[in-house]
């Protein structure tokens, strides 16, 4: 089992630190950069929502493969332009894939890619099916505050597609998991005191950033135990692209050489469940992702929830 | 480590003069940078204070150095 492509798509307006100075005079951009690691940020127009993302990055990546080849559609979002019917059903038929093609939404964030790649794996493993489609599309962006602080100079709006497919060389697996439900006040949704009847995003920093401190090593010492492998077999590591001070604190924690630690964040900002599969793709691009290596995923955050697995490719 | 390097460590992170700083007193102590301020104090620590939850809400010298008094981390 492999992934066979990868593709995605960003949000059309482009927010430099400019921008973001513009609105907020006060805000010392040089310091914020360094902690965030994000000097690019990409929002969703006014004209696009997670799905029309989600369609430009799946149509991007079949181009290149027969559609009435899918047999499945995990579609990863938390800003689903429809709760009734499922969002996958929609993306599903503007992507023209077959009726025989199972399609669900599934509501994870920064965790989304590895619980979808986790469970379009074990579809494809139970031998019913061939390839599955993992989507994942978040427009944070349309509920963050200009003034937001926390929030805004982080997170970029963002879809990204990749297609598994059950043969050829490669494995996936084995996955591991972790909910932590105490977490849910401290990445939510919240109603604006500026704008009465607003949802816009809160994120409680220090105690999302304290649950990634304690969770995370922990999470890669289990997933390799479960692997039976070290760290000194991982040729890869890849964690969800929160913020430069959460990345550092885990390559630190977890002590990776940084040549084997994966960062995609400057210039395209944190997309939530795409974070992953967009740091894979420019990883590919960059000729970094060569056959018969070892690379560790893992996505954790909103919920709290976590999601590792290791990726043979 | 004692107080004196705590103190060091928030004034220089936080980038402010004052001697006994609080979040109250110092505008830019804000939740982003708390979370600068709490992996600069893990780092201090090599890693110990991941399990130390009380510093996400120790926003003054004063609550950080008796959180850590507390778990036997300053000397």
């Amino acid at each position: 089992m492999r992934i066979l492509d990868i593709e995605y798509c960003l949000g059309r307006q482009q927010e430099s630190d400019g921008s973001l100075k513009a609105d907020n005079p006060t805000w010392d951009m040089q310091s914020l950069t360094e902690k965030t690691g994000v000097r690019v940020r990409h929002i969703a127009g006014a004209d696009e929502t997670a799905l029309s993302l989600a369609v430009k990055a799946g149509d991007r990546l079949l181009s290149r493969f027969d559609r009435e080849s899918i047999d499945g559609l995990v579609y990863v979002t938390q800003s689903p332009d429809s709760t009734i019917p499922a969002t996958a059903c929609l993306l599903h038929q503007q992507l023209r894939l077959p009726g025989k093609a199972f399609a669900f939404d599934l509501n994870q964030g920064c965790s989304g890619f590895v619980y979808g790649l986790g469970v379009a794996a074990s579809l494809l493993e139970l031998g019913q099916m061939e390839r599955s489609l993992i989507i994942c599309a978040e427009t944070y962006g349309k509920y963050i505050e200009k003034g937001d602080r926390t929030c805004r100079p982080i997170f970029s709006d963002g879809a990204s597609a990749v297609l598994l497919g059950k043969s050829g060389k490669g494995s996936i697996g084995p996955f591991i998991y972790q909910t932590d439900g105490t977490g849910a006040p401290n990445l939510t949704l919240k109603k604006s005191a500026q704008n009465p009847g607003k949802d816009v995003l809160f994120m409680d920093g220090p105690r999302v950033l304290m649950f990634t401190m304690s969770a995370v090593p922990k999470a890669v010492v289990h997933l390799l135990q479960r692997a039976n492998m070290s760290i000194d077999d991982i040729d890869l590591f890849l964690f969800h692209q929160a913020s430069r001070v959460v990345l550092d604190n885990i390559r630190r924690s977890v002590n990776i050489p940084e040549e084997r630690f994966i960062r995609c964040l400057e210039d395209v900002g944190n997309t939530v469940s795409s974070t992953i599969p967009i740091a894979l793709r420019k990883a590919m691009d960059a000729g970094e992702m060569r056959n018969g290596l070892n690379v560790l995923l893992m996505g954790f955050g909103v919920g709290y929830s976590l999601a590792g697995c290791i990726l043979r490719t | 480590m004692d107080e004196n390097a705590v103190r060091e460590i928030i004034t220089h992170t936080l980038e402010i003069s004052d001697t006994e700083p609080d979040a109250s007193q110092e505008k830019q102590w804000d939740s982003m940078a708390h979370v600068a301020l709490l992996v600069a104090l893990d780092t201090a620590f090599e890693g110990k204070l991941a399990n130390v939850e009380e510093l996400q809400d120790a926003y003054s010298l004063e609550n950080i150095v008796a959180v850590l008094r507390k778990h036997g981390l300053l000397s």
